[in-house]
């Protein structure tokens, strides 16, 4: 709306939404749709984090809870919990996966100035999730690097050691 | 709507073109004498040189007017067909390929295997110099300039009475003419007078030419430089790029009966429009020859339309599911009916990517023959119902596993001729391929008479190999499967053509890749046979569909032999349970996937059969039959080799459908961790 401010540097477009009282964005040239939650199919074998499939017009996408993923407690579906279908490119191929959120926020633009590298210790999810921490107004916001939250070997390397008992 | 543009056009019909060719070429073999498939190739290769022209690919018409050339004098009977010239003509066929993939202005690389075919069709031309070649200074590499457009003209030339006098020697500007191109001539010489009242020095007679040339009219100009006048030269461009030797003979013929010039050019142009007719009726008779009533549709667009198809079905069924519950009859009317319809459009859009497999069938026959011809064998390859259909990809990565087949089968099957005649046997082989459909699925079977496979030798190897233990007693069976084990090859050496051993293990893993089965059997000394089971389709499978707590799971229905009741077992994950009066172990599906609730009081047991054993697998309940529409799990899950892919049942739920093999070595390596 302000048209005679031009943003320095690059800015970030990205999706924000909630786990556990905590803001959260992801990239939004990476989040192909926001789904209800529906029928979630448990897949046996799996990693804790890794609820299981969801129907998407005929595919079994694969939903992964966010709150397991990042070692916070689970917690119950709610009205507002959405499930974030991402678009990912993962050894050539373009995969979706889906990511279980107590609610989606909105689209915001963030320009450099905004943004803080992520600090050393003391955030509640591993630092290697971060790339930065985003301020608006005197809400803080955790940018998550999408690639390594999503990324396929660790889940598989998560699913060889999951409990089979 | 893209409009393709002539080069991709011209690429797609091509392809067709050079098909057909090499079909005809294989077929010429054995019947050397039919003059419709000599026609048929003459055509193609026609075809292509015109409309390569038109799309600009310069190289392929200088090319196809080459070997052209050579079958023109097929169909005139001035040659003979032999096996030479086949290998000649498949390896132009090769070629052309080359020069088609290489795009209009890609050629010039590829010049110099051009010219080095060229050079091998000359002596079936018996011509020292083929259009378009002149001026080249032909060392090897090199690349010649770009070739001309050819064209046709009419020249009537009529050297001054005074010429030879003056020291210009028609002969000689004849002879100079002719390089330049192919010549038809018609001397005319009713004004020469008897032999004794001929005076030698004055020229009488005069010529009408017809002839093709690639440097135009400017080229025909200079070489009658010095007599270019209007009453001794007189040149008309017949505006058809290049013309068949007949069409020249025509054009010929049209002008000769004419003193008067303007006469001769009026019938000269009627000549030219009926040839010009002709010409668009021959390109789209061999256009349209083919399949008037099929349409060429991008692979793509058909995948997504046979995806929405499904996605459709899929919707309509849990449509009727709750029409069921609201018991409205109106409403159940239409959900029947659109029922109805769904399911024929289904069946419709699968058929869609249904090919029938003789596609495939010339590449086998080209395979077997440049392989016989190779090993300097004689054999045959026969081939039966071409006409049953696989779905297309299944066609597509079946290519490869047959054709290592074939090649084991000409390479290690057959002997060569003299050691067939000594034993009794024909001395060419025969490789025969049958597709035939036996149920849901389609059976391939590979036959050949060769020697057969010796089941010493395989023995031998096995135990070489660490393949089998010396007390190890296996049945012919057992044996025979060896033959699919990696690092497994009896070839004594390993020649370029097989032998590595790393085929056949490909050649079953990736058979069993489309859900099908392969197998040999042989008698030494007779031959061997190769047989490939595969179902109809990727897309659907047809299975028991499952339920174990709130969860489904879809069994195939090809391994489910037989359905049990049992009372629910104490959780353990493998026991014990009696069939057909002995003991096979059954697998609790609940504890294996670690499905939550309780079980209930009695359980069902499916008989399912994994390999040569029999193996049971409780669930709670079986929901029926279903025919599911596969859909793969996705990277995230592939390590659970157990889960083949998934499905949506009517209710919108998601199945899972089950491995069976991988699911019972799953269940084994879970409890033998346990203990």
């Amino acid at each position: 709306m302000n048209e005679t401010v031009k943003a320095q540097g690059s800015s970030s477009r990205v999706l924000t939404f909630t786990l556990d009282h905590e803001h959260f964005a992801l990239d939004i040239f990476t989040v192909r749709e926001i789904l209800d939650v529906s029928d979630i199919t448990r897949i046996p074998q799996a990693p804790e984090f890794m609820l299981g499939v969801v129907n998407l017009r005929g595919n079994a996408v694969p939903v992964m809870d966010l709150r397991r993923r990042f070692g916070m407690p689970p917690a119950a579906r709610t009205v507002n919990s959405r499930i974030i279908i991402m678009e990912m490119l993962q050894g050539g191929e373009t995969t979706l996966i889906g990511a279980l959120a107590d609610s989606v926020k909105e689209v915001l633009e963030l320009d450099s100035g905004q943004i803080e590298p992520p600090p050393r210790m003391g955030t509640r999810v591993p630092i290697d999730f971060i790339t930065g921490i985003g301020k608006q107004g005197d809400r803080f916001i955790l940018l998550l690097n999408g690639e390594r939250v999503f990324a396929l070997d660790a889940v598989l390397e998560a699913a060889s050691t999951a409990d089979v008992a | 709507m893209n409009q393709p543009d002539l080069a991709t056009t011209f690429r797609v019909e091509a392809g067709e073109l050079l098909t057909d060719l090499e079909a005809a070429l294989l077929e010429l073999e054995e019947q050397p004498d039919n003059g419709e498939l000599v026609g048929r190739s003459f055509r193609a290769l026609h075809t292509l040189k015109g409309s390569g022209g038109m799309a600009g690919f310069g190289e392929i018409v200088r090319f196809a007017h080459g070997v052209e050339s050579v079958f023109d004098r097929v169909r005139n009977g001035t040659l003979a067909v032999e096996r030479e010239l086949l290998t000649l003509a498949l390896a132009a066929k090769d070629h052309l390929h080359a020069l088609l993939n290489a795009g209009p202005a890609g050629g010039e690389e590829l010049a110099a295997e051009t010219n080095e075919l060229l050079a091998r069709c000359q002596p079936y031309l018996g011509t020292t110099a083929p259009a378009g070649t002149s001026g080249t200074t032909a060392a090897p590499g090199k690349a010649p300039p770009k070739a001309a457009a050819v064209e046709s003209f009419w020249v009537r030339f009529r050297p001054e009475v005074n010429s030879l006098v003056h020291g210009s020697d028609p002969l000689a500007l004849l002879e100079e003419l002719a390089e330049q191109g192919e010549v038809k001539a018609c001397f005319h010489d009713e004004g020469i007078p008897p032999l004794e009242d001929l005076t030698p020095e004055r020229c009488l007679g005069w010529w009408d030419l017809v002839f093709q040339t690639g440097h135009g009219e400017q080229g025909i100009r200079d070489v009658f430089i010095f007599v270019d006048e209007p009453e001794v030269l007189q040149v008309q461009p017949l505006g058809l790029g290049q013309v068949r030797g007949d069409d020249l003979t025509r054009f010929l013929d049209a002008v000769k009966k004419y003193n008067d010039a303007e006469k001769a050019r009026e019938d000269l142009l009627k000549s030219i429009e009926w040839v010009r007719q002709e010409r668009t009726k021959r390109r789209t008779e061999s256009a349209g020859a083919a399949d008037s009533a099929s349409l060429r549709v991008d692979a793509h667009r058909l995948d997504k339309l046979v995806d929405m198809v499904g996605e459709l079905v899929i919707i309509q069924s849990r449509l009727s599911l709750s029409v069921r519950g609201a018991k409205d009859p109106a409403l159940s009317q239409l959900a029947e009916e659109l029922e109805r319809l769904s399911d024929a459009m289904r069946g419709n859009a699968l058929g869609l990517r249904m090919l029938p497999i003789g596609v495939s069938f010339n590449a086998f026959k080209r395979l077997v023959r440049d392989l016989a011809v190779q090993l300097g064998k004689d054999a045959d390859f026969v081939a039966e119902g071409a006409e049953t259909e696989l779905d297309k990809t299944v066609i597509d990565r079946l290519k490869d596993p047959l054709l290592h087949i074939l090649r084991n089968a000409v390479d290690h099957g057959l002997e060569t001729a003299d050691e067939r005649m000594r034993s009794g046997k024909s001395a060419q082989g025969t490789v025969k391929l049958t597709a035939t459909n036996a149920g849901g699925d389609v059976l391939l079977t590979i036959r050949d008479d060769g020697r057969g496979i010796d089941l010493e030798k395989v023995r031998a190897k096995a135990l070489a190999r660490g393949l089998l233990t010396p007390e190890a007693n296996p049945s012919r069976k057992e044996l025979f499967a060896l033959l699919f084990e990696p690092g497994f090859s009896t070839a004594e050496k390993v020649s370029d053509v097989s032998g590595r051993g790393v085929g056949m293990d490909v050649v079953k893993r990736s058979i069993e890749g489309l859900r099908g089965s392969v197998e040999v059997d042989s008698q030494p000394g007779t031959g061997s046979v190769f047989s490939i089971r595969l179902p109809l389709t990727l897309a659907i499978i047809d299975g028991l569909g499952v339920k174990v707590g709130r969860e489904s799971f879809i069994i195939p229905l090809a391994t489910v032999e037989a359905c049990q009741e049992r009372m629910s077992n104490d959780g353990r994950l493998v026991d014990n349970i009696p069939r057909n009066g002995q003991l096979i172990p059954c697998i609790n599906l609940r504890r294996l996937l670690g499905v939550p609730g309780e079980p209930p009081g009695f359980e069902r047991v499916l008989i399912a059969r994994v390999e040569e054993m029999e193996v049971g697998l409780a669930v709670d309940r079986v929901v029926g039959r279903q025919q599911a529409v596969i859909k793969s799990l996705g990277g995230i899950y592939r390590n659970l080799d157990w889960i083949s892919g998934t499905t949506i049942n009517g209710d919108g739920g998601i199945a899972l459908i089950l491995d069976v093999a991988q699911l019972v070595r799953f269940a084994y390596a879970k409890s033998h961790a346990v203990h």
